[in-house]
């Protein structure tokens, strides 16, 4: 081809590569908003999409009252800021308190950051990073500063089964394992007394045995959360 | 019911489809304009090649492995734009950059599945700490200067840019500590990377490392008074050099004034002007103009060639789909559940974008020109790989935002 013949095509096809490249830039930008509401429909359907569960509120404060639930993400932090995932207004807990992460097959493991210290059911974690780990499953209880949260997960979530506590070392001396005597019955307490005559109170109703805890339910589209 | 595919997309008009039909047209018609004025087989191959490795790109390639298929499209797109280019100026480099795309594909597959497969990530990271430190300090003992900076090693006939490949370790060091809060590894991998990079003069790639690895700090900790003190080392640093180094008062003279040297020092930065006003709105056409009067148009001043040939719209729409790709990527890091994948994403996000503000911030004179090249388009192997690894980066964390929404709908199911 000739480079007259060629100039002049391509000065002409100048406007079809302009418009061409307007097209794919404006169906690019159709795609990414069709991709979004998308996404943004098919979060609706799971408003649970990205949560393991909640944190009931045991014991908390004023600006978080018991019985309050605390949607859990997959991983975060805990701490009195309001930048924090899980944000806990009580005495005693630092602004960024302990990291959190869920891990499948095992449940949630809580990392206090350095000197902070947190309990799950009783046990004591620090945060150096040589302590022991002690996975949170449903219905553990943790405990952070002056907050006593219990972990409810979502029924489906895979975490080991869980575990008493176990019982205390058993304690030798020279190689044979130390006794310690039952303690002595209680003596005698004092009576109360009304006019010279001793005072019988009734005894109380036998308390029925815990029913184990139900897992949180999953909300539905249109539902309100409950506290 | 609509219905649905992996991912719970809806599947209607298929908007992949419909983009890569005109991506297709584009690339067919121009590659046929230019096979019709050098009336060579090569052309022509190109003219029906590119639109079908396009096709194959969108329409079978996410089939093969979990994939984003608008960042796909996005990227074969500027792939095959750099390819047009270049082979308009330059056909040989455009055949070399045909085969540097086949092999960024295969890393891109495979960075797919490394973010897929890969469970835990602490060893390979204390592993690649010394090993990108070594291949950064390679071009310092085995390399040689090439436009003023040693960053260059040759092994034959094929040249290697160590700092290109060690983006992507910087970032999966940077996300994985950054994750698990621990300060001092990151720091002093990012410290000593820099230091490594400022004694191989190369600039460019230290502005990116700095820049990504302070977004990054800031992403995680949300900490203003640490990311402030980080610019103001940044600030701090770049005043020093400055003062310190002769070629960075040449680069930030030539930015001030080109035009007050420009046979010599700004000769670069004037010819690149000049091609973006010459193009003028619709360009001087594909083919025409003198794009090869601007040194080395290939790499640092291709963006001034596409404003040349196809005009500042088109330049405009080129950017927009950078905008495109960092807005799909942002997209993804927010969505992703761990931490890790969060800020692995982000920082993939973060390179890209700060590589095409600097390139592009260079050309049209906006901040002083640096070394570094536009991702995709760009000629260059080591370049091409780097992003192609960035978007498998991307793409991985992509599948599994998908692989954790199926779980929470399934969850959901049981639950009820």
């Amino acid at each position: 081809m000739s480079g007259e013949v060629y100039e002049v095509l391509s000065l002409g096809m100048r406007y079809w590569f302009v418009f061409l490249g307007v097209m794919i830039v404006l169906r690019a930008f159709i795609w990414l908003m069709k991709d979004r509401r998308a996404r943004h429909q098919r979060l609706r359907q799971v408003p649970d999409a990205g949560l393991i569960g909640e944190l009931a509120v045991l014991r908390g404060s004023d600006e978080l009252p018991e019985g309050m639930l605390i949607p859990m993400p997959y991983e975060g932090t805990l701490g009195f800021v309001r930048t924090a995932d899980v944000v806990v207004p009580v005495d005693g807990v630092a602004g960024q308190h302990l990291d959190f992460s869920f891990q499948p097959h095992v449940g949630l493991l809580v990392y206090p950051r350095r000197r902070r210290r947190c309990e799950v059911d009783g046990f004591a974690i620090t945060g150096s990073r040589s302590a022991r780990r002690t996975p949170m499953v449903h219905g553990s209880v943790l405990t952070v500063g002056d907050a006593q949260l219990q972990l409810r997960l979502f029924a489906g979530l895979d975490t080991m089964p869980h575990r008493a506590p176990k019982p205390r070392a058993q304690q030798t001396l020279f190689g044979q394992p130390v006794c310690y005597d039952a303690p002595a019955a209680p003596e005698e307490t004092h009576h109360d007394t009304l006019f010279g005559e001793p005072v019988c109170y009734e005894a109380e109703p036998e308390m029925e045995p815990d029913t184990p805890l139900p897992p949180p339910k999953r909300r539905r589209r249109g539902d309100r959360h409950e506290a | 019911m609509k219905r649905r595919k992996r991912g719970g997309r809806p599947v209607g008009r298929d908007p992949g489809g419909l983009l890569s039909s005109v991506v297709m047209l584009f690339f067919g018609s121009a590659f046929l304009l230019l096979a019709l004025r050098d009336m060579k087989w090569e052309g022509f191959a190109l003219a029906a090649g590119v639109p079908a490795m396009i096709w194959l790109g969108t329409h079978v390639l996410p089939h093969l492995f979990p994939s984003d298929k608008l960042l796909l499209s996005l990227t074969n797109f500027l792939c095959a734009l750099g390819v047009l280019v270049l082979y308009a100026t330059s056909p040989g480099t455009a055949y070399r950059q045909v085969m540097y795309y086949g092999v960024g594909l295969v890393a891109m597959v495979l960075c797919v599945w490394m973010v897929r497969l890969v469970r835990s990530w602490r060893l390979p990271v204390v592993l690649l700490m010394p090993l990108s430190l070594g291949a950064l300090l390679l071009p310092l003992v085995m390399g040689r200067e090439t436009n003023g900076a040693t960053n260059w090693i040759y092994l034959g006939p094929l040249s290697v840019q160590p700092s290109e490949l060690v983006k992507i370790s910087l970032l999966l060091i940077l996300s994985f500590y950054m994750s698990r809060r621990r300060m001092l590894p990151w720091l002093l991998f990012s410290v000593c990377c820099l230091g490594v990079l400022m004694l191989q003069k190369d600039l460019g790639t230290a502005l990116l490392y700095y820049g990504v690895t302070l977004l990054l700090c800031f992403a995680s900790t949300g900490n203003l008074l640490l990311t402030g003190l980080g610019v103001a080392g940044g600030v701090g640093a770049a005043v020093m050099g400055y003062r310190m180094f002769a070629h960075v008062k040449k680069r930030v003279a030539i930015w001030r004034n080109p035009w007050a040297d420009y046979e010599n020092s700004g000769y670069q930065i004037v010819q690149g002007l000049m091609a973006l006003a010459s193009g003028g709105l619709i360009g001087v056409g594909l083919g025409l103009g003198t794009p090869t009067s601007i040194p080395v148009y290939e790499t640092d001043f291709i963006f001034a060639v596409i404003c040349e040939q196809f005009g500042l719209i088109f330049g405009v729409c080129v950017l927009l789909m950078y905008v495109a790709l960092i807005w799909r990527g942002a997209t993804i890091a927010m969505a992703a559940r761990r931490s890790f994948h969060g800020l692995l994403a982000m920082g993939a996000t973060l390179m890209l974008g700060l590589q095409t503000f600097v390139i592009i911030g260079g050309v049209i004179k906006l901040i002083p020109l640096t070394g570094v090249t536009m991702p995709f388009v760009s000629a260059g192997g080591s370049s091409l790989l780097s992003s192609m690894c960035l978007i498998g980066l991307l793409q991985g964390v992509d599948s599994l935002n998908d692989d954790d929404l199926d779980e929470d709908a399934r969850i959901a199911l049981v639950s009820d």
